[in-house]
């Protein structure tokens, strides 16, 4: 038994390390099987103590009896009388067998003692040859030391053994089919809820990853999920909600700005050619149709944004080459690159075909190409690499600290440090939405030193 | 058809009277013979390694004989041996494999038996000579049997009374009480 128990403690502590970590699916389960193992074993034990050990205990109650009633006869009668008596008792007693040793003789039903038996009260199991039946038979019993000589107790309770055995068999069944019946019953239980749980979790993903119209499914049971689930929603129409009426408003100045600034920028422009031919200086209004051209163009981006963000189908798109689009991207951007005496190179010539739209592709990646000469600073290195599933930027400028990382796909938001560059903290949500719409994953990295920015199309082949 | 019966009742009739003659005859035998069943049992387990499972008078061309059977679990092989009783010769060897088909012929009582005997310490010879003298008696029949897990040899002894058994554990050396009714 000892040499199994070793590896078998050691398996079990090792599984229990291990399943610490576990879902909370196999903590429910364990917990459910480990109670219903309890209640089983508790409910056996009960079983067994109230049959078999109440038998066992009566028998050796009943031949500690006989045996101090021998003692006390020894002590009082002579060893002819003493033996006398024994007999009649071995004789006349059918459930326990009695000898009696002496030095010159065996009485009793036995023809010898074995030498091994213990003591009384503690009982030995030995074997007896019946003659009659020509069998073995295996009998509990004990010996006594007397003046006279040595008393053996014994009772024939092979069949309440076997009894125990049995007893102990059905019972290592029964807790079997408890754990076995714990673990599935646990697993179904578990799963049901924790199916409920998880749609709740899928549908808070889908939230965060922007898909503002997401919403959970409510079952017809009404019970405590649903009310949750109901509630959630309610939650989620409302943010939803409060997500227009903020991009509505951003929205609606944009466009009521617009068709204004578009007059004052014909107006500028009048006055410009009106400046010309009366020959007064016009670096002024130069200065200021730069400027409201800024401007003009950080309205349409943004309109443009909350297009993007709303748009869904996917429809046109068709299979790209990102090789062609990220060349035609590096052309473009590469005589602001050398402006800055940067250094920008394309590394891996993979193949990555990805399902989108060719030109907003062009646009993710050159604003990308251009954040990166825009902040990396002068003398920098910047890298665009294609890999098996998208493509990597990366440059050696200061890089986004990490707490930032998140923010900097908000709309209009700027880093401090980055607040004397030109911009509108709209380059980014745009990449951002446009990778969304693609199906693909954006994440910012860090490139010891610089950002690195890695992409990845769910749509991407070679 | 009518000399086959005629075969099979003088054969009926013949085991019948021999059986009951058996007893004085096998006594009478064992006081007559030259050649002790103590150096049967030595030659045996000197010529042949193993363990003697079985042993009983039996008959050879007329000329009484110890019958001993031996297995040896390393050659996985079991000897049928028949030794005269007037000399030690031996009259009649027969081995066959324990395995049939890949088949083991032991079971599992008999492949426990013949292990718990390996490893025990027990002396077959000195029992044998103990046992003839402690009852007077003379020894016709011992067998290795196990039995709810205790192994033991049934000896088979006679003396003026008549038989008697008696059963020696294995492991431990001694005789199992036998129970009297």
């Amino acid at each position: 038994m000892l040499p199994y128990l070793k590896p078998f403690v050691a398996w079990v502590t090792e599984w229990w390390k291990n399943s610490r970590q576990a879902s909370s699916v196999w903590r429910l389960t364990r917990l459910y099987t480990s109670l219903l193992l309890l209640v089983v074993g508790i409910l056996l034990l009960l079983l067994y103590q109230l049959s078999v050990g109440q038998i066992s205990r009566n028998q050796r109650s009943q031949m500690g009896e006989l045996v101090q009633q021998q003692k006390l006869l020894a002590q009082e009668l002579n060893q002819a009388d003493f033996i006398k008596q024994f007999e009649l008792q071995a004789a006349g007693s059918r459930q326990y067998i009695l000898s009696f040793v002496t030095q010159e003789q065996v009485y009793g039903r036995l023809t010898s003692a074995p030498k091994y038996l213990r003591s009384c009260p503690s009982i030995t199991r030995f074997p007896i040859w019946l003659d009659n039946y020509d069998e073995i038979r295996l009998i509990s019993g004990c010996s006594q030391a007397l003046p006279q000589g040595l008393l053996v107790i014994a009772t024939d309770d092979e069949s309440l053994f076997d009894l125990k055995t049995q007893f102990i068999s059905a019972s290592i069944i029964a807790l079997l089919l408890a754990l076995a019946l714990g673990i599935t019953t646990g697993l179904i239980f578990s799963h049901r809820v924790l199916k409920r749980i998880n749609t709740f979790n899928s549908i808070a993903q889908r939230v965060e990853s922007g898909e503002m119209t997401a919403r959970v499914p409510v079952s017809a049971q009404g019970d405590e999920y649903d009310h949750m689930a109901l509630h959630i929603n309610t939650m989620l129409s409302r943010l939803e909600d409060s997500f227009h009426a903020i991009t509505g408003v951003t929205d609606a100045i944009a466009h009521d700005l617009r068709t204004p600034l578009g007059h004052l920028r014909q107006q500028i422009e009048q006055g410009l050619m009106d400046a010309h031919k009366s020959g007064s200086p016009t670096d002024n209004l130069t200065e200021m149709l730069v400027k409201l051209d800024a401007i003009l163009f950080t309205f349409t981006a943004m309109l443009e944004l909350t297009r993007l963000e709303q748009k869904q189908q996917t429809t046109h798109f068709a299979a790209i080459n990102l090789q062609v689009v990220i060349n035609d991207a590096v052309d473009l951007i590469r005589p602001i690159v050398e402006d800055n005496h940067q250094s920008l190179r394309i590394v891996g010539k993979q193949n990555c075909i990805v399902q989108g739209d060719a030109t907003l592709l062009f646009r993710a990646i050159y604003n990308l190409l251009e954040n990166a000469c825009k902040y990396a600073g002068q003398h920098t290195q910047i890298a665009i690499e294609i890999t098996d599933n998208g493509f990597i930027i990366s440059d050696t400028g200061p890089g986004i600290p990490d707490h930032e990382k998140d923010k900097v796909f908000q709309r209009l938001y700027r880093i401090e440090e980055s607040r004397s560059i030109a911009g509108f903290g709209i380059g980014l949500p745009l990449v951002r939405a446009i990778i969304r719409l693609h199906d693909a994953q954006i994440a910012l990295e860090n490139n010891h030193p610089g950002l690195k920015v890695v992409v990845n199309f769910n749509s991407a082949e070679q | 058809m009518k000399f086959t019966k005629l075969i099979c009742a003088t054969l009926a009739l013949t085991s019948f009277a021999a059986v009951a003659d058996n007893d004085a005859l096998a006594t009478l035998a064992l006081k007559r013979a030259n050649f002790t069943l103590e150096q049967a049992i030595e030659k045996v387990s000197n010529d042949y390694p193993g363990q003697i499972i079985e042993f009983e008078l039996d008959d050879h061309k007329g000329q009484t004989s110890y019958e001993i059977e031996v297995i040896n679990l390393q050659k996985e092989e079991k000897y049928k041996l028949q030794l005269s009783t007037a000399d030690g010769s031996l009259l009649k060897e027969k081995s066959r494999s324990l395995k049939i088909f890949g088949l083991n012929r032991l079971d599992d009582d008999e492949y426990q038996a013949l292990e718990e005997l390996a490893a025990s310490e027990f002396n077959l010879k000195s029992t044998i000579a103990l046992l003839r003298e402690k009852y007077n008696a003379e020894l016709v029949e011992f067998e290795l049997e196990n039995e709810k897990g205790i192994t033991f040899y049934k000896f088979k002894l006679i003396d003026q009374l008549g038989r008697k058994r008696v059963i020696v554990d294995i492991k431990t050396g001694e005789m199992i009480p036998v129970m009297k009714h």
